[in-house]
């Protein structure tokens, strides 16, 4: 793809209720970057493409009803891409097929088919690639500098919570182990979302970016313990992976040796954690033990205020997945503990995507990285259904 | 730790955050890597009592010479345990992180313990606690191969 003139031409394909609605914004605080137009493939359902016409009238752009209308366009650099699971791969190829960039939602596809679909398609027409996860977060970029600086020693396990508290718990049938499919296919629902993919998959991407190793073998296990709507349609609400380690391919710091470590991930409900939810990483060490939290250091505030209060469900939006849906029920944001931020430190992942474009390098959760995500990712569904260890790579 | 055990038990007991589903315990308690099998055991006692199930499944990791031992427990009704288990650090202080899961809510504890809270490693029987042997027969059994390893009996308490 040939270097392009400032600022970035940005395509967004899908629009209302999806994460485009928090990926949009995010390229249109870059003053290096244009929004285009709002674009999808010209077959979607009609309810889908209603919503992206409204998102489109929202961000007063023109709505392209053709995906390959919209990137025959020369004027577009960039596509994020935030269709549904399902055809995400799909979209995902076509896009760097027609040379744009590729600014991917999470986790990057359904299979490790379409995985090294997309893979093999940015390699080929050369367009720079990111998936968008928590990396460049400051609580994460504090936890690599950790890493390499030997703050713990030679690290030797690594234990992540990336958790939502969000959704009305307490629904789901008690008492019973999860029957767990090894190939699930189904992954967008209106009221639930697989929770080991949806939300394990910031812990897989961070645990890889922070150790700089290959994962080698996967234990998973899935469950049903909040949400009825997870449980009628045979979706986990919370899952746990425990995994082993290739030793590094270059080794940038000492050899890590027998490093192993565990995720847990899930939605958890509205009222069972001050903030967001748990999202924190310990890492453990030779000489040491560092627990480094999204949400530390902070400061804590009470006051003579309303305590706060849970929002109504959403009827076409109960787990509050969409800004847009938790907008429309006057969500109010807890206020009780206030993170200390560094003014300088950016946690814009769309601009670290594009400062890969302008310096021509790979950004450190590239298409290659999502791929590797995935991988790990539904190879836990094989394991929680077989109940055993599984050794990567998955048989293509 | 006993204190912590029975605090976390009296909450769980009142019902305010439903049934426990899920234990994170991520645990500097070990004196030296000789004790770390046995500061796992009395954890993953300690687990079982919150949750109130029988184990029937363990995935360990590490070991003596990896200087961490980390167990994943799957329990017959369907709940879950992550435990990692370390020695005390050069500042000498033992320290627990916890996140305990119930259906309707969650508890934390994220903190040194003082030494009048720590419990010395061998005395969990002294508030009534049983290790489980044939759940650590599986931590072993899992450490050698690799591999997950069913626990003989299901029964927390023998």
């Amino acid at each position: 793809m040939s270097k392009r003139q400032k600022p970035y031409g940005v395509l967004l394909a899908t629009g209302l209720r999806t994460h485009q609605e928090n990926y949009a914004l995010a390229f249109a605080a870059d003053p290096r970057c244009r929004l285009i137009a709002v674009t999808d493939e010209a077959d979607v359902p009609p309810h889908r493409a209603a919503w992206n016409r409204k998102f489109a009238d929202k961000m007063n752009l023109p709505y392209i009803p053709d995906l390959d209308d919209a990137l025959a366009r020369d004027d577009v650099d960039i596509v994020s891409v935030c269709s549904e699971h399902e055809r995400r791969g799909r979209v995902a190829v076509k896009c760097a097929q027609a040379g744009k960039h590729l600014y991917l939602d999470k986790p990057m596809t359904c299979s490790v088919a379409d995985a090294d679909a997309v893979v093999a398609a940015v390699e080929k027409a050369g367009v720079r690639s990111q998936m968008f996860s928590f990396i460049y977060s400051p609580w994460a970029q504090s936890a690599k500098k950790a890493v390499e600086a030997g703050a713990v020693g030679e690290l030797v396990a690594v234990h992540c919570d990336m958790m939502f508290a969000k959704g009305n718990p307490g629904t789901a049938p008690p008492g019973k182990q999860r029957k767990q499919d090894p190939h699930p296919t189904r992954f967008t629902f209106v009221d639930s979302k697989r929770e080991l993919r949806a939300t394990g998959v910031y812990a897989v991407g961070l645990i890889r970016w922070l150790t700089g190793c290959e994962v080698s073998t996967v234990f998973g296990v899935t469950a049903n313990y909040f949400f009825a709507e997870h449980a009628k349609n045979d979706v986990e609400d919370f899952g746990l992976l425990a995994f082993t380690f290739d030793n590094p391919p270059q080794p940038p710091r000492k050899r890590v040796g027998n490093i192993t470590a565990t995720v847990a991930s899930g939605r958890i409900g509205w009222m069972s954690h001050p903030q967001g939810g748990p999202n924190c990483v310990y890492l453990i060490g030779t000489e040491g033990t560092l627990k480094i939290d999204t949400y530390q250091p902070r400061i804590e505030v009470y006051a003579d205020e309303p305590p706060w209060m849970k929002p109504p469900i959403h009827l076409e939006d109960p787990m509050s997945f969409w800004s847009s849906t938790q907008d429309e029920v006057n969500t109010q944001p807890k206020r009780g503990w206030v993170v200390l931020r560094d003014e300088g430190e950016s946690s814009n992942d769309a601009s670290h995507f594009v400062d890969c474009i302008e310096s021509e390098r790979e950004s450190e959760m590239s298409a290659k990285d999502g791929a590797a995500v995935v991988e790990v990712l539904m190879a836990g569904y094989v394991s929680a259904a077989k109940g055993d260890v599984i050794s990567l790579p998955l048989p293509r | 730790m006993q204190f912590l055990y029975k605090t976390v038990k009296s909450v769980l007991d009142s019902g305010r955050i439903g049934s426990p589903v899920f234990v994170r315990c991520v645990a500097q308690i070990a004196s030296d890597r000789e004790h770390l099998t046995d500061a796992l055991a009395e954890v993953l006692a300690i687990a079982g009592l919150w949750l109130s199930a029988s184990p029937q499944k363990v995935y360990a990791q590490g070991g003596k010479d990896a200087g961490q031992i980390t167990a994943t427990v799957h329990y017959l009704s369907g709940q879950t345990a992550l435990v990692s288990v370390g020695t005390v650090k050069a500042n000498g202080m033992p320290r627990v992180d916890l996140m305990l899961l119930g259906n309707k809510g969650a508890i934390y504890h994220d903190s040194l313990l003082l030494p009048s809270f720590a419990m010395p490693a061998g005395t969990i029987s002294r508030i009534g606690i049983s290790i489980s042997k044939s759940l650590m027969d599986a931590v072993e059994r899992s450490l050698q191969t690799g591999k997950s390893a069913i626990i003989e009996g299901g029964k927390t308490n023998e």
